[in-house]
């Protein structure tokens, strides 16, 4: 499964630099630590991650302005990435199966 | 020389004469072939001659069959349609012997579970969890300084769980 995360670019003040990139992180749990998965260049705004393992995965973003100084850290986003489809046998007619005597 | 296994392959180069042993001219397309001798040395020398094999046409460089590690001595014979020259020079190389890769890489002091994340441009690794220490590793697949470790020996902080598991061995 891929996923896409899209995001909106601040517009910079008059006392603010450019923007030149947002930092994407990620982790797989509150216990471990963030880790840097892309920077993707202004003006672009979303982050194709593909083949991700399933599973709970946290994302969020920063903007680097061309300076690279760090903006405040975006909200979180939790993706639940599913798993294969797995295929298994059919229910069955359990006890409903009955018999009739017909004339 | 380009390592195959244990075996070596070694380059050859020489100068193609331009003369006849009486001094008169020796066309380029004269030479039809150069024979390649090799086999063992004795000091700087050529010894017994292990094999040979030919290289067509006019070219000044040519490459040997799969050889064992040793020292291997060489000698190079020009070949017109009518005659075959004397031997060249000899020229020695050694095929060192290759050492076979450590074993028993095993997970000692950093004990991350990676995973691999792709986007875009650029692949990531992130960690999913805790490697037992002492875990051997897969030195064949390696990642990085990373190695491919058993999911069986990894605790997983999260719900995710990768097929495949990276960790730092020593």
């Amino acid at each position: 499964m891929n996923v896409r995360l899209r995001w909106v670019n601040s517009t910079p003040g008059l006392n603010q630099l450019p923007l030149a990139s947002t930092s994407v992180e990620a982790r797989v749990s509150t216990a471990l630590p963030w880790t840097e998965i892309n920077r993707v260049p202004v003006p672009a705004a979303e982050l194709l991650i593909e083949n991700v393992e399933p599973g709970d995965w946290i994302y969020r973003a920063m903007e680097i302005d061309t300076a690279g100084m760090m903006s405040a850290r975006s909200n979180e986003v939790t993706v639940n990435v599913a798993g294969p489809v797995v295929n298994v046998p059919p229910t069955g007619v359990g006890t409903s199966l009955t018999a009739t005597v017909e004339p | 020389m380009n390592a195959l296994g244990v075996l070596m392959i070694v380059t050859l180069n020489w100068v193609n004469p331009t003369q006849n042993t009486d001094g008169s001219a020796l066309p380029p397309a004269s030479i039809t072939a150069t024979r390649v001798e090799y086999g063992t040395c004795v000091g700087a020398a050529f010894g017994t001659k292990a094999g040979e094999w030919t290289q067509a046409g006019n070219p000044n460089t040519t490459q040997s069959p799969d050889l064992p590690a040793g020292t291997w001595c060489f000698r190079a014979y020009s070949k017109t349609a009518a005659a075959e020259s004397l031997a060249s020079n000899v020229a020695q190389k050694l095929v060192p012997l290759v050492p076979n890769p450590p074993g028993m890489l095993t997970v000692q002091q950093d004990l991350t579970a990676w995973s691999i994340v792709i986007s875009l441009d650029r692949v990531a690794q992130i960690p999913v969890g805790t490697v037992a220490v002492g875990t051997v590793c897969d030195t064949t697949q390696r990642v990085g300084d990373r190695y491919v470790v058993p999911r069986s020996a990894v605790t997983f902080a999260g719900s995710v769980r990768p097929q495949v598991v990276l960790a730092s061995c020593s």
